[in-house]
């Protein structure tokens, strides 16, 4: 039987972010239609053109959809299992993009009418897999209960490039946190953050803060985030690689181009972050030009080997691995934060140095970014609309 | 008054048992004048106190201090949620006890450095609290109560169950009689522990001022995490430094000081890992009539650490509680909990053979609040001078009991004698020779302090 399709209208709006909600990549273009087929429901495609110019193959996007069958009430994650096409999950390149979703059923979803969509991007680094100079954990010294070394041999990741924005928290707020949960009144109240809780409990940012780094957030809250988003927190493993680069910058399949100081103290080097008057990350103090948070990637020419900013200080960030101690053990342990930050002297924020803090601690000097491992699915089924410009610095 | 030396002020003011402490530069410790802190140690054992610290009105936090600068930033964040003001930083100490603005320090570094640190800020004239495990030698411990006297410092230990209300109550009734004679105690620390990793040399880290960070322990070449923990010379050991804590609250409630005899039976046998501290221990002492058995096990993932209990008004399952004391009178039988598990006393009826709770005494403040009447007890001293309830002599004695048993160990688990007038054992050089740590210049706890 010959298969006949329809193409029929989305009859939904399609809703672009607010610009000024930075770090999520441009998408523009967005279209939305339906294919009624014969066999197997509704198929839905999705257009877009994803406008980066910066996206290559070491510095792909990450696109995530998420959806509403309630016309905006809730929404969810559309699972990478239930897409194709070159629109989605890692991209590595920009320009036309086309998605095909075909299984709306599967996540409840009989009437297409209320369908929404949200469509959001975000900057990665790509760690190809290899071997890596893992110098914080020799021995394991830092997760005292676990037997076993850690994996110094990490397959294909990717990595946030920036951390992970005010913009785009309160986004994610917005979409998620009308019962207040992922968010406290210190961030609202302090000057290190900037997210307004206002009285119909919608989320705002303080003007001028888009781009600085998300503050005061509990483990749960960033893990509850790049849940949210299809992604999870960095292992001290990934975050390290990130942050020094493989033996082979290229990877062990490629070992064509080796790193050259694979065992970096910094992201650029063996420099201290104030050598010779010039500033390389934000540090304690004024002299790097930031008293406090910086936007993220102020710093970006002296990234990682990998493009990766921010690894060195600005706000420390949370890892995925615990910490235990015989005095822990049973709790809800410690988790491994890692990178120095706006308040930590230049040597904390280098290679190997962490702190460990309890996973519901709030602070100031704590943010976080996400990790998608390559051909790892989604963990959660939904649908999706819109994305932010980038913005430069005071723009 | 700017003449006045403040060391011999603070000595008059005391001498004349004022209730409070008026200082040269015209500050005083009178309520409404905050108290100045200076905390030396803030890895996670220190920003814990610093958390419950900047929940204080009273006090102000003047210094974070660490040999390991790279410990600051989250340390001094604390400070500047909690109190609005960033701390100074410093990495030597002796800066924060040169400074006469600063009534106390907070000592909450790793073990080695207790003793020294508690004599030179007693000599510097500041009050102190000091972490748990006191010492690492009865004669440490013995100096620091000799400081502390000397120069009429308050000195508070963090043995905090000491301030928790519901310890009283179990102290006042087992007095009161009605848990009859007394002759046996037992006191546990068994839980899940695992190995401790040693990790490979590597360079000193910038920010780390190594040299300092050893203090009187040796200068052994530099390895990222705790692989210090396996050594005498740095530490107690797992069991020990944490059963400090039971061991003083059974002190406390059969209200002994010095054993006549201690005798320790166990070993390395679950870790393979170089330690050279037992991972079991089955430890008994005794006090004339009275025995006291210290139970200890680092691999015992059914016993569970009272501080997870989430409701303060049940009780541990006290079969399986980790950090239990029990007192076994002629009457009656109390478990007691640290973490604020609180305490039941238990009777018997011969004609059922059953035995029931007759008392029941929750704890009535969660954990984390005991930190804090702990420390509304320091600082209350520090104004009226008075000792605390954890004050230095009373943790120096439960801190014997811990090292008579790691002594004994250290010679063959042999059965030891004990002087307790002169702390030391009777006839038996092997063992006396474990009184003191060993200490590296210049960091050199003095003979006479």
């Amino acid at each position: 039987m010959e298969l006949r399709a329809v193409i029929l209208p989305l009859a939904i709006g399609v809703i672009f972010c607010n610009p000024s909600y930075s770090k999520w990549l441009e998408i523009s273009n967005l279209q939305i239609r339906r294919e009624a087929t014969e066999l197997a429901g509704p198929k839905i495609l999705i257009e877009y053109n994803l406008n980066d110019p910066n996206i290559s193959p070491t510095s792909p996007a990450y696109i995530f959809l998420r959806c509403s069958k309630d016309s905006g009430g809730k929404w969810q994650l559309i699972g990478a299992e239930a897409l194709h096409g070159n629109g989605f999950d890692i991209v590595a390149k920009s320009g036309h993009k086309q998605v095909i979703w075909w299984g709306t059923g599967e996540i409840g979803i009989s009437n297409v009418a209320n369908l929404e969509l949200r469509i959001r991007g975000i900057e990665m680094g790509r760690v190809p897999a290899g071997k890596f100079v893992m110098k914080s954990l020799p021995g394991m010294g830092r997760d005292e209960s676990r037997n076993g070394k850690p994996d110094s041999d990490l397959p294909m990741f990717y990595i946030g490039k920036y951390e992970t924005t005010i913009g785009m928290y309160v986004d994610y707020l917005n979409e998620t946190g009308s019962d207040k949960s992922g968010w406290n009144q210190r961030m609202s109240d302090s000057g290190r953050c900037g997210i307004i809780r206002d009285s119909n409990s919608g989320y705002s940012v303080k003007p001028g803060r888009e781009d600085y780094p998300v503050t005061y957030v509990s483990w749960y809250d960033a893990a509850n985030f790049l849940e949210w988003c299809g992604l999870r927190l960095p292992t001290e493993a990934e975050w390290e690689k990130a942050y020094r680069g493989g033996m082979y910058l290229d990877g062990d399949d490629a070992k064509r181009l080796l790193n050259p100081i694979p065992e970096r103290r910094y992201p650029w080097g063996n420099e201290k972050p104030n050598a010779g008057g010039v500033y390389r990350c934000n540090y304690d103090g004024r002299e790097d030009g930031f008293p406090q948070t910086a936007p993220v990637g102020s710093y970006d020419k002296f990234s990682s080997p990998y493009g990766v900013c921010d690894l060195a200080g600005n706000v420390s960030e949370w890892t995925l691995d615990w910490y235990s101690t015989p005095y822990h053990v049973g709790l809800d342990g410690f988790r491994v934060v890692r990178g120095g930050s706006w308040m930590a002297v230049p040597a904390a924020c280098d290679a190997i140095t962490g702190a460990t803090q309890l996973p519901l601690k709030e602070s100031s000097i704590m943010g976080f970014r996400g990790v998608r491992q390559a051909g790892k699915t989604a963990l959660a089924v939904g649908y999706m609309r819109w994305i932010t410009r980038r913005q430069k610095w005071g723009s | 008054m700017g003449s006045i030396n403040r060391r011999d002020f603070l000595k008059s003011s005391i001498g004349a048992a004022a209730t409070f402490t008026i200082l040269p530069d015209g500050r005083s410790l009178a309520a409404g004048n905050k108290i100045v802190l200076g905390i030396i140690g803030v890895g996670g054992r220190g920003r814990a106190l610093l958390t419950s610290l900047v929940r204080r009105s009273d006090v102000r936090i003047k210094y974070v201090c660490d040999a390991d600068s790279r410990c600051y930033g989250p340390a001094a964040e604390i400070v500047v949620e909690g109190h609005g003001y960033k701390p100074q930083l410093v990495q030597d100490f002796r800066k924060v006890l040169d400074d006469a603005e600063v009534d106390a320090l907070i000592i909450a570094t790793s073990d080695r450095w207790h003793a020294l640190g508690t004599i030179m800020a007693c000599q510097a004239e500041k009050d102190v609290y000091v972490e748990k495990p006191l010492s690492l030698s009865i004669w440490d411990g013995r100096k620091m109560v000799e400081a502390a006297r000397k120069y009429n410092r308050v000195v508070q230990v963090g043995t905090q169950s000491r301030s928790a209300p519901y310890a009283d109550k179990a102290a006042e009734y087992i007095r009161s009689g009605k848990l009859g004679e007394v002759y046996l105690a037992r006191v546990f620390l068994m839980q899940e522990s695992g190995p401790i990793h040693v990790a490979g040399v590597q360079p000193v880290p910038d920010g780390l001022d190594y040299d300092l960070w050893c203090g009187p322990s040796p200068r052994l070449p530099y390895r990222p995490g705790r692989w210090f923990w396996r050594l005498w010379d740095f530490y107690v050991g797992y069991i020990m430094a944490d059963m400090i804590h039971q061991v003083d609250l059974a002190r406390y409630l059969i209200d002994k000081k010095y054993p006549d005899t201690a005798c320790n039976a166990g070993g390395v046998y679950q870790f393979d890992d170089g330690r050279e501290q037992p991972d079991t221990q089955f430890a008994t002492f005794e006090f004339g009539k009275l025995t006291l058995l210290l139970e200890g096990a680092l691999k015992a993932p059914y016993m569970h650490r009272i501080v997870h209990l989430k409701d303060k008004t049940r009780f541990p399952d006290w079969p399986f509680s980790a950090t239990k004391v029990e007192i076994c009178g002629t009457k009656g039988f109390m478990c007691f909990g640290r973490h604020g598990g609180g305490w039941q006393v238990f009777a018997g009826d011969s004609s059922t053979r059953e035995s029931r709770p007759v008392v029941s005494a929750p704890a009535e403040h969660k954990f984390g609040s005991i930190i804090d009447l702990h420390f509304d007890d320091f600082i209350d001293c520090i104004r009226t001078r008075k000792k605390p309830k954890a004050d230095i002599e009373q943790a120096h004695l439960s801190m014997v009991i811990c090292h008579l048993a790691n002594i004994s160990y250290r010679v063959g688990n042999r059965k030891l004698r004990f002087d307790g007038k002169t702390e030391t054992f009777i006839n038996d050089a092997q063992a006396n020779k474990y009184l003191k740590a060993n200490y590296r210049k210049p960091w050199i706890v003095p003979e006479k302090v």
